[in-house]
């Protein structure tokens, strides 16, 4: 999926065409539903989540800055943002926390999805860990290192030299 | 010069994952440091891409439908507008175009060429001008469709703020949702600013979060969507001081006006 395609749709978006939404939808929904899933481990909620990406992206596609990302990293980071909201929220975990969410199908799409995946798997098991529990669970500093039971020194020096090396490897922003 | 610390703590900000005094010590000293935005901004892009890795899960079938229904109210209605405009920026950039090719064809007359690209500058300029009020006028509609959507949210709170001894006759309030962090604040018979100096708001937790910088119109209102704040959902007070351009990381100037949120 080029960026440029997706970038175009999200200017039919700021003008109200709802043709233009769907398109998005059946790119991005998979996505969106997918990093939800991971995080929250509840379709449910994953697809209220999915719904509210959606309905925002449709409200307030003017704010889409294409100098930050790409439109799926936006999507990301708007799906990520309220589905850690809404882990926060709650008190007990629903269904198992592990790594592979229920139906996942094979791999990611996009070549910047691929360029992504291949970057993680770059990184020693321990940073990505670490890396991990600060993105997918919305996990502070101490946490983790209460989580993983090291010192908070060795889990700081971890989640940044992870974040060095993405920063060298997938330099600024692909397009 | 350059703070180490700062820096390092910029890639564990990206990811939200700083917390104690690592996160004090860095929202006190950001604002301040060019080079640390710097490094936050390049950081938060590798962060936005990391769920990219996550393996898309196609969605049950229904919740398209569910989608549609959400946005089937009308929102398209005040939009219609910026397409005049676009078309208006589209047919310079053709015009300007056209008009560099006639000026080569035209390449014999001096005179007449140097009038054309005179004629070019303007449209170029023209142009620009354009571009600019454009993203004005985006900016414009996507701070006031974010207040319409504020304001219709059951959550939205409304906190009064009265003008201080510096600004007896100012008045303000903010609009804000503690869950979506969102807040608008609506000022009005403030005194502009002086030559050099802004108003800088502050939401007020535990210390004074700065929340932005606004000037005043020649009437004394304004309208100012605020960054989301982390701490929100427990701002005891909303403050308004003057400051120098640019604002401070932390009060320093004469407050103008405050109101707490209760």
């Amino acid at each position: 999926m080029a960026a440029p395609q997706a970038e175009s749709l999200i200017r039919r978006l700021t003008s109200g065409d709802h043709k233009a939404l769907g398109e998005f939808y059946d790119l991005y929904a998979g996505l969106v539903n997918g990093l939800a899933l991971r995080i929250l481990h509840d379709r449910a909620e994953a697809e209220d989540v999915v719904q509210e990406v959606f309905v925002q992206v449709w409200r307030q596609a003017t704010r889409f800055d294409p100098r930050r990302g790409s439109p799926e990293a936006w999507l990301c980071t708007i799906a990520r943002t309220r589905a850690l909201d809404r882990l926060r929220r709650r008190t007990s975990r629903r269904e198992d926390a592990g790594t592979a969410p229920p139906g996942a199908v094979a791999l990611p799409r996009s070549d910047e999805a691929l360029a992504v995946r291949k970057a993680l798997e770059g990184l020693s098991p321990d940073q990505r860990r670490a890396l991990e529990l600060a993105y997918y669970e919305g996990l502070t500093q101490s946490e983790i290192s209460e989580r993983l039971r090291e010192p908070l020194g060795t889990v700081k020096t971890r989640i940044r030299t992870a974040m060095i090396r993405l920063r060298e490897v997938l330099g600024g922003r692909s397009s | 010069m350059t703070d180490d610390r700062l820096l390092e703590l910029a890639p564990l900000a990206a990811l939200g994952a700083l917390d104690g005094e690592d996160r004090a010590y860095f929202e006190e000293r950001l604002a301040g440091s060019e080079e640390g935005r710097r490094e936050l901004a390049a950081f938060e892009t590798v962060a936005d891409r990391i769920g990219l890795a996550t393996p898309p899960v196609p969605p049950a079938p229904h919740l398209r439908r569910r989608i549609f229904a959400a946005v089937a109210r009308p929102a398209g209605a005040r939009r219609a507008w910026i397409w005049p405009v676009l078309a208006a920026a589209a047919a310079l950039v053709l015009s300007l175009g056209s008009l560099v090719m006639i000026s080569k064809e035209r390449s014999g007359s001096r005179r007449a060429m140097e009038a054309a690209r005179a004629e070019a500058d303007t449209m170029r300029a023209q142009l620009q001008k354009s571009r600019e009020e454009l993203d004005a006028a985006r900016r414009r509609l996507a701070d006031e469709k974010a207040f319409r959507d504020l304001l219709a949210s059951p959550d939205a709170r409304v906190t009064s703020l009265a003008g201080l001894a510096a600004a007896p006759q100012a008045h303000a309030r903010v609009v804000w949702n503690p869950g979506s962090r969102e807040a608008v604040l609506l000022v009005s018979g403030l005194t502009p600013a002086p030559a050099g100096k802004t108003y800088e708001i502050w939401v007020i937790a535990k210390s004074p979060v700065p929340a932005g910088v606004f000037q005043v119109d020649a009437e004394g209102g304004a309208v100012f969507r605020l960054p989301m704040v982390d701490d929100m959902a427990g701002v005891k007070t909303f403050a308004v001081t003057l400051e120098i351009t640019g604002g401070v990381p932390s009060p320093s100037g004469p407050m103008v006006l405050a109101g707490a949120a209760s």
